[in-house]
């Protein structure tokens, strides 16, 4: 790996300005003109400049990633440092220009936005998120990528909030701030203590991890909190409940920013850090939580009455398989099954909203009706892994790296089967539009792109996606995902690759069946018994776990109120003050109590002491007391007391 | 290089105060707008010259600069001394960017709008010698000035209850200011010869050192530990002390209350660090776990009482009370990050309570109110963000600083502090991970029910910010994004002294 001492210009130049649009648009987009659809165009294509004059260098250098480090907070190789830098490989550079061509297509498909108020929201939006994407990707450390996260997250909420108008839009968008925002705050919080007590947290650090002895309770917990906010940006089960709301967001615009960027920024930390989340031993937990979440989505997903909502519930469960596959397989089947999840939901969005459209009339209407719905099938074929799309080979190659374990076999083939099930089932539903749409050619083809893009050779060179022999004459290209990862990827052995290519075929194909079979009846499930229907909505609405999260919420709000009630309006607003003033009032009334009690006795006593001398010099000077009858009588005393005492 | 610029920098304020006092009579608008101008002229000079002071500072190093060393009741050993470091450049930098500010967010009080802003200068000047002060007379001396103007801020210019308020605010702070006396009169009887010079003090003179008080004995470094921090607690929201503050807080004006929470804050951890890290380094070690309980209680006590908040002012002081906890954590934490973070998070949460207060102010005064829920739980507020995006865009910038997220000042802060004490306290800052998320639910709670959504029934029209608002409320913005971005200087500016203090720890 080359260390660079510069900055790579091109690519942060080309970064910082996409940003500055993003910012632009957000601020003046309503008085640029044509909405500022041209800055977009702008950036996107600065982004794409900046990614090919990166790998133009990449591959004049002989195809060594190049890393630039700098210290953000304290110098770069410092133990507990912040360091931020780019690493341009071969992974990253690939990720990000994909990334920057589904923008393009989304954005060439003005149609979509035609209805909207405020169309430069979603530029706006669109500019920041593939920038935070794209800085994700090509991050040389983790701190780098949370910036990148973070501009996704924020692109993903002016998107989500584009209507902000509407109460039910802010409360979908606030909840998704909210929960990114405790996902981010947690990763930080993760990556925090991970920095602690190793040198400075950087992907090519990596050997450090890798001795168990130095693993301590300090770097399980961080990598703890780690996972669990970059999985709460993978909205699994049951941190999903806003994507199965309800939105008018135009659907492909809130896959792409909302849920896809965020993902993929998130899954770039994880696929950068598996060495060390697999030194530490979090994956196998990690990944049979995110099975279960599948199986929880999936059936959220099913009943959910709308396809939009299905939808966002497919893909949930897509970021969970490639998750678990992460945690079980490794970077190879995840990257396979994210890139055939996004790509599958975009095209499937795209469709689905064009099928929805009508007035279209003649031939060519008619035309691009059959063309959407072939696109939406392709669309459920890339996603659920049919030969030939990127995700069969993840499959394939998840399966028989653990065919040696019958429980891990079954239960990759439930979820299998299950997201098969949903995929299709969403297709079946969409494709049963009787619209003739109303749109441009280019809207109706921009879908497919997408699924050119998932097709498994581009991926991994092989016709089929998933070649049962590496030597096999369906690999016509080399493979970008071996190149990738070569170091890391395990071959499993050919006798297992046939037995998993079997068993995942034969789920598919059973999937696609019971799907069909499931979209034939309309809501088969709701039309059964009471029960059944309490049952569905149950399930669909996420298994009421926004109604206890609500209820936690409001617990906590009353125990708050009760602190504020007894500690700032009884404790110190009354009950103090109360004691303090009935105390001070208390010491002082009793303070001047003593002291007239003191001063009357003394006054008294002086009296007394003053009076009897007092009088009998009165009586003396009144003549009343004859002063020598006096001393005679005091002479005799003062004598009668000398013999009493001598005696 | 200095020319007495610490000095400049506390008198310019404070002569500008007391010509609001004595400014002879002119034509009515004439004499209020010459005010102004003075209050602000003066204000901006002094944060001119702390600017300039810290700019000119020499990184690297954990030497006091800038010193100026006058004796001032000889007998006693009081003395004039003044210098800045690491650990005080930035809460110097944050008054200088506060006071201009917030002089400049009352511009058009009706009321008295001279003695307010003569009180506004007062203050500034106290805390400047607060910061600055090297002597702990002269410390005290500054303190005790800067409770005062608070009592008159509040008791006039605030709510129904003002006098309760005032009364409340004065009281505690006399509290404390009598608890720090006490300490510092044992700590100056304790030395020989005595001495009430920081650098005196410093270096282990009180570790050893008892005090005979009927007939035990006690060690004057954990007396005088305990009475600096129950003195302090009581001018800082600390939990159990809080609830004079969270009452000033519905009563007093928002300038007011942004400068007790964003400065008075601050200046409280400053003057706590100072102190323990260099007069009882023994005790602090001894107490640390302790201040790590108190400060995770006001984190979650802060946190957990912020959900449950209808209005703004009640919600920017629990998340001081929180923000406050997460200070005491870091201190507490005996690490170089976290004591840096503690340091750099004084700074930049000065300025995002200060935003957050002075957003809440612009709110109050163009609806007559703060509260954002109903008693019922029905929207108030809502969809200002149309109306005034500058508003929601400010507000944005504060909330994403204060809850840390990357690129904004809160991250170097909370992140320094939390890697200070993730080896040391890991169950604290799992504690920490709860209020963190009940902080973001808050935030997005109140940005959504005033910002996004349907226009509020009360907000019939909401005016964006004026020119003069944006003036003022630009450095804050600039500043926390800046900080954010490129800590780099000022995190140079702090290390040494911070380092230079653990190993006295240590």
């Amino acid at each position: 790996m080359n260390n660079l001492v510069n900055a790579p210009e091109a690519l942060l130049l080309s970064m910082l300005l996409s940003l500055t649009i993003g910012i632009v648009l957000i601020a003046w987009g309503k008085k640029i003109p044509q909405s500022g659809v041209w800055l977009g165009w702008f950036a996107l294509i600065a982004l794409l400049t900046g990614l090919i004059s990166s790998g133009q260098v990449f591959v004049e250098e002989g195809w060594k990633p190049r890393q630039w480090l700098r210290g953000w907070i304290w110098p770069h190789d410092q133990v507990g440092a912040i360091t931020i830098g780019i690493l341009e490989d071969a992974m990253g550079l690939c990720m990000a220009t994909l990334f920057v061509l589904v923008s393009m297509v989304l954005l060439a498909n003005r149609s979509i936005l035609q209805k909207e108020a405020r169309p430069d929201r979603f530029y706006s939006a669109l500019v920041i998120s593939v920038s935070g994407a794209l800085l994700s990707w090509l991050s040389g450390t983790p701190w780098t990528a949370f910036i990148g996260l973070a501009l996704c997250v924020f692109g993903g909420f002016v998107c989500m909030g584009s209507r902000w108008t509407l109460e039910k839009e802010a409360r979908i968008a606030s909840r998704y701030g909210a929960e990114r925002a405790w996902g981010l705050g947690l990763a930080i919080l993760g990556a925090c203590g991970l920095a602690v007590s190793r040198s400075a947290l950087v992907w090519e650090n990596d050997t450090i991890w890798l001795i168990p002895a130095t693993v301590s309770l300090v770097d399980q917990a961080g990598t703890g909190f780690l996972v669990l906010g970059l999985m709460i940006q993978l909205q699994p089960f049951p941190l999903s409940g806003w994507v199965i709301s309800p939105s008018e967001v135009p659907v492909p615009w809130r896959i792409l920013l909302a849920q896809v960027f965020p993902a993929g920024a998130a899954f770039a930390v994880l696929i950068r850090l598996d060495p060390e989340l697999r030194a530490i031993g979090v994956y196998p937990g990690l990944g049979w939580v995110h099975l279960g979440s599948v199986v929880f989505a999936v059936a959220s997903g099913v009943t959910q009455a709308s396809w939009r909502l299905g939808l966002g519930a497919w893909i949930s469960s897509g970021f969970s398989l490639a998750a678990a596959a992460l945690a079980f397989s490794g970077p190879w089947a995840a990257l396979s099954l994210l890139i055939g999840t996004s790509l599958a939901a975009l095209a499937l969005a795209s469709s689905g909203l064009i099928l929805e459209l009508s007035g279209g009339t003649g031939v060519s209407g008619r035309k691009k009706a059959l063309w959407a719905k072939a696109t939406c099938f392709s669309a459920a074929a890339a996603g659920t892994g049919v030969l030939g799309f990127v995700p069969a080979g993840g499959w394939v190659h998840w399966l028989a790296q653990m065919w040696s374990d019958p429980t891990h076999v079954a239960a990759l083939s439930l979820v299998l089967y299950l997201s098969t099930v949903l995929g299709w089932k969403l297709a079946w539903n969409i494709a049963r539009s009787k619209h003739n749409p109303q749109t441009t050619w280019y809207s109706v083809l921009s879908a497919l792109f997408c699924i050119v893009l998932s097709l498994g050779v581009i991926w991994n060179g092989a016709i089929t996606a998933a070649p049962l022999s590496s030597d096999g004459g369906e690999q016509i290209l080399p493979s970008l995902l071996d190149f990738f990862f070569r170091e890391t990827r395990d071959k499993p052995s050919e006798e297992a690759v046939i037995g998993a290519f079997w068993v995942f075929n034969a789920n598919v194909v059973l999937g696609v069946a019971t799907a069909y079979w499931v979209a034939r009846k309309r809501e088969p499930l709701r039309s059964k018994t009471p029960a059944m229907q309490r049952i569905t909505a149950f399930l669909s609405s996420s298994y009421g776990i926004d109604a206890l999260l609500g209820r936690v919420i409001y617990e906590i709000g009353r125990i708050g109120a009760w602190t504020q009630e007894l500690l700032d309006q009884r404790i110190w607003g009354k009950w103090i003050p109360q004691w303090m003033n009935q105390g001070i009032r208390y010491t002082a009334s009793s303070a001047t109590r003593i002291d007239r009690r003191f001063s009357w006795g003394l006054e008294k006593s002086v009296q007394h002491a003053v009076e009897v001398p007092a009088k009998m010099l009165q009586l003396i000077q009144s003549g009343d007391l004859q002063w020598y009858l006096f001393i005679a009588i005091s002479a005799g005393l003062a004598v009668l007391v000398h013999f009493f005492l001598n005696d | 290089m200095y020319h007495h610029l610490i000095s400049l920098m506390i008198l310019f304020p404070f002569i500008g105060a007391l010509l609001q006092a004595f400014l002879p009579g002119l034509a009515s608008n004439l004499s209020k707008e010459a005010a102004k101008w003075i209050a602000l002229g003066s204000s901006s000079l002094g944060s001119l010259f702390a600017i300039f002071l810290i700019f000119s500072m020499e990184a690297q190093t954990a030497d006091l600069q800038a010193v100026e060393a006058l004796p001032w009741v000889g007998s006693y050993a009081i003395s004039y001394e003044m210098g800045i470091d690491g650990l005080n450049a930035l809460p110097v930098l944050l008054i200088a960017i506060l006071f201009p500010l917030l002089v400049a967010s009352e511009w058009n009080q009706k009321l008295g709008v001279r003695g307010l802003h003569g009180l506004f200068l007062t203050l500034q000047s106290a805390f400047f010698g607060v910061a600055c002060a090297q002597d702990l007379f002269l410390m005290f001396f500054f303190w005790a000035f800067s409770a005062l103007p608070f009592y008159f801020l509040i008791g006039i210019w605030g709510g129904e209850k003002r006098e309760s308020a005032a009364f409340r605010s004065v009281v505690a702070a006399s509290a404390g200011n009598a608890l720090f006396f006490a300490a510092l009169i044992l700590i100056y009887y304790s030395v020989d010869p005595h001495s009430f010079l920081l650098h005196d003090l410093a270096g282990g003179k009180l570790s050893g050192k008892t005090f005979e008080f009927l007939g035990y004995e006690f060690p004057v470094s954990g007396l005088a530990f305990f009475l600096v921090s129950a003195g302090l607690a009581f001018r800082a929201p600390v939990w159990p002390f809080h609830g004079w503050f969270t009452h000033v807080a519905e009563q007093a004006p928002l300038p007011v209350f942004v400068a007790l929470s964003a400065a008075t804050v601050p200046m409280t951890v400053y003057i706590f660090v100072r102190l323990c890290y260099s007069l009882f380094p023994e005790t602090l070690v001894d107490c640390a776990q302790i201040i790590v309980v108190v400060g995770t209680v006001n984190l979650l006590v802060g946190g957990i009482c912020a959900v449950s908040q209808k209005g703004l002012r009640l919600l920017l002081a629990y998340v001081c009370l929180s923000e406050m906890g997460l200070l005491l954590v870091g201190v507490g934490s005996l690490s170089s990050s976290g004591l840096v973070g503690v340091v750099y998070q004084q700074l930049v949460l000065g300025l995002g309570l200060a935003g957050f207060g002075l957003f809440s102010g612009i709110v109050n005064d163009r609806t007559g109110h703060a509260t954002f829920i109903g008693e019922n739980g029905q929207r108030i507020l809502g969809g200002i963000a149309t109306q005034a995006p500058a508003v929601a865009l400010v507000a944005g910038v504060v909330i994403a600083s204060l809850l840390g997220l990357p690129g904004f000042g809160g991250f170097v802060g909370h992140s320094l502090v939390i890697i200070g004490s993730f080896t040391v306290h890991p169950g604290t800052v799992l504690l920490a991970a709860g209020a963190l998320l009940l902080a973001s639910y808050c935030f997005f709670t109140m940005y959504r029910f005033i910002f996004l959504g349907d226009l509020g029934a009360s907000v019939a029209r909401f005016e964006d910010l004026t020119i003069r608002e944006r003036v003022y409320l630009l450095p804050l913005v600039v500043g926390l994004l800046f900080f954010g971005i490129y800590p780099k200087p000022l995190l140079e500016l702090v290390r040494p002294t911070v380092l230079t203090l653990l190993s006295t720890v240590k």
